[in-house]
């Protein structure tokens, strides 16, 4: 449990630390995403993810329009991309969860955008109301939390606008699939959408 | 971003339980050795008698047998408690593929007996409840002198408590079967392929992969006998408000369901409880199917036979398969009333 809050203060610091980003030139290196975390689509969290550019490599094409030079730019880039968040299963179960994604990024000439890559992270499950039994005796209700390592699997799509200073939007089907639950894994697959700052 | 805050609230007041006794509703978690297991309370609980169910599968929930007028007339007498067992439904938990056991799955109940007396008093009454699996795993639990003194009684229907003999018993009862529709007229081709396939079956040698045709002919032949008005069609249907908005997720259920399926069994399918019901001494009553291919009714019979119970019944549906609590409702909900009743 020391594990899982000590990512998350790490993860949070990242997030507050750039929350007052400025104007912005050109496409930025690093930025926070924020968004709707729907476990199995319906179960309602949210979730906040901190990306940073590792390597990146662009192609700049220059194109002359009604007499102006317009440069666009592609970029092809290695990121790493801490996540935290949450979700609730209404009727059964409260989840929290911190990864870590090494993804590659595609970013077409329009801002357009496509990520794909692996992870790996804590998947911790909060149930209340348990009555634990040991030794032949009861005891009294309470809360059980349970952590699981859980690799993880992401594709995203989403778009940067450079009218918006480069903000955007991002949607996602991220998989986490935590190891050792009920003496195998499980896939929990989540759909996200969300903004980019 | 005011609308998802409002979506939340919506949710999480969506999950609120009624612990009004006479319509008690109310979900509790019960750990033991690394399982959580949801065991779901549903119906009367003022009537302090507790029906507690055991799944089929494996593979199964606890809550696909809350649907249907048999669950609505238990649950308005008595309190249904429908468990999802270690490794399914929405059970979670950390341990190891060692404990995924016959035995360890009964201590599991053992320790979900205690958790309700523990919660509701000493002296409720806790009535064990097995369907199909159900059947084998709350046999195993029967078979143990301290697990059944905590039981008021055990209600066995379709249990599968005897693999070798199942797979033996349902050869002969397709053989029979086929040759009784054909001389009758109905479904012939149908009806002639399956006696040709279980005439190629040596009943007293049955491999694993048999033993699977023989569960997957046995749901497919009640089709045949439903189209010919030979058993009862359902009148239920999916309960779909249940299967969307329940607490047990589809997939979830699904995934973990099927792995705990496959850790089980290897043993389950040289699981053989017969010679040790003779160690069950409390009240049974036994509910079995005249067309259930998939348990069929001889080991309803047999394990009526071998307990040493005084009090004991063996009741037949006539025109049901495999769910006679589907098929057959109104009948089968009575039996189990007037043998809580009786106790």
């Amino acid at each position: 449990m020391s594990a899982l809050m000590f990512n998350f203060s790490v993860v949070f610091l990242c997030i507050i630390s750039q929350i007052s980003i400025a104007q912005r030139p050109e496409l930025p290196k690093s930025y926070l995403k924020v968004g709707y975390y729907g476990n199995l689509m319906f179960n309602p969290g949210l979730t906040a993810n901190y990306e940073l550019t590792l390597v990146e490599k662009s192609k700049t094409k220059t194109k002359i329009k009604r007499n102006h030079n317009v440069v666009k730019h592609k970029f092809n880039r290695l990121v790493v991309a801490p996540t935290v968040g949450f979700y609730v299963d209404p009727k059964s179960h409260t989840a929290v969860f911190a990864n870590a994604s090494l993804l590659y990024r595609r970013i077409n000439r329009k801002g357009r955008t496509l990520a794909v890559g692996p992870g790996m992270g804590i998947y911790s499950s909060i149930i209340r109301n348990v009555y634990g039994f040991s030794n032949g005796s009861v005891s009294e209700p309470g809360v059980e939390v349970t952590s699981y390592a859980a690799p993880t699997f992401r594709f995203e799509i989403g778009r940067f606008k450079k009218k918006q200073n480069y903000r955007g939007w991002y949607s996602a089907i991220s998989v986490q699939a935590p190891l050792n639950y009920n003496a195998t894994a499980v896939l929990l697959p989540a759909f996200e959408f969300g903004r980019t700052f | 971003m005011n609308k998802i805050f409002l979506f939340f609230i919506v949710v999480l007041f969506a999950s609120c339980e009624s612990t009004e006794l006479d319509s008690f509703e109310q979900t509790i978690y019960v750990e033991n050795n690394g399982a959580l297991m949801p065991a779901y309370i549903r119906g009367n609980a003022a009537s302090n008698v507790f029906i507690l169910l055991l799944h089929g599968g494996p593979g199964g929930n606890g809550l696909a047998y809350s649907n249907g007028i048999y669950a609505k007339t238990l649950e308005e007498k008595y309190a249904m408690v429908y468990l999802d067992q270690r490794g399914q439904g929405m059970a979670q938990g950390k341990y190891s593929a060692s404990d995924v056991t016959v035995k360890g799955l009964a201590a599991d109940v053992f320790a979900v007996v205690k958790t309700l007396k523990f919660k509701f008093g000493e002296n409720s009454k806790v009535v064990l409840f097995g369907h199909s699996w159900g059947g084998m795993l709350g046999s195993a639990f029967m078979v143990n002198e301290t697990y059944q003194n905590e039981v008021a009684g055990w209600i066995e229907s379709n249990g599968a408590h005897d693999l070798p003999l199942l797979n033996k018993s349902s050869v002969l009862l397709f053989k029979k079967t086929a040759a009784e529709q054909i001389l009758k007229g109905n479904s012939v081709d149908e009806w002639t392929e399956i006696l040709s396939w279980s005439n190629k079956i040596n009943e007293n040698s049955i491999t694993d992969q048999q033993s699977g045709e023989i569960n997957e002919k046995g749901f497919e032949v009640e089709e045949y006998l439903r189209s010919d008005d030979e058993i009862n069609t359902s009148t239920e249907g999916i309960d779909l408000k249940a299967f969307l908005f329940g607490p047990t997720n589809w997939l979830t259920s699904l995934l973990t369901g099927n792995a705990t399926n496959g850790l089980l069994n290897d043993e389950i399918e040289t699981t053989a409880l017969t010679p040790q019901l003779k160690n069950i001494t409390k009240p049974c009553l036994f509910l079995y199917s005249k067309y259930d291919f998939v348990v069929p009714p001889k080991l309803g019979e047999t394990a009526f036979e071998s307990v040493s119970s005084g009090k004991k019944k063996f009741v037949l549906f006539e025109r049901s398969g495999h769910s006679p609590m589907d098929s057959e409702p109104n009948l089968f909900a009575n039996e189990i009333i007037t043998f809580v009743d009786s106790l």
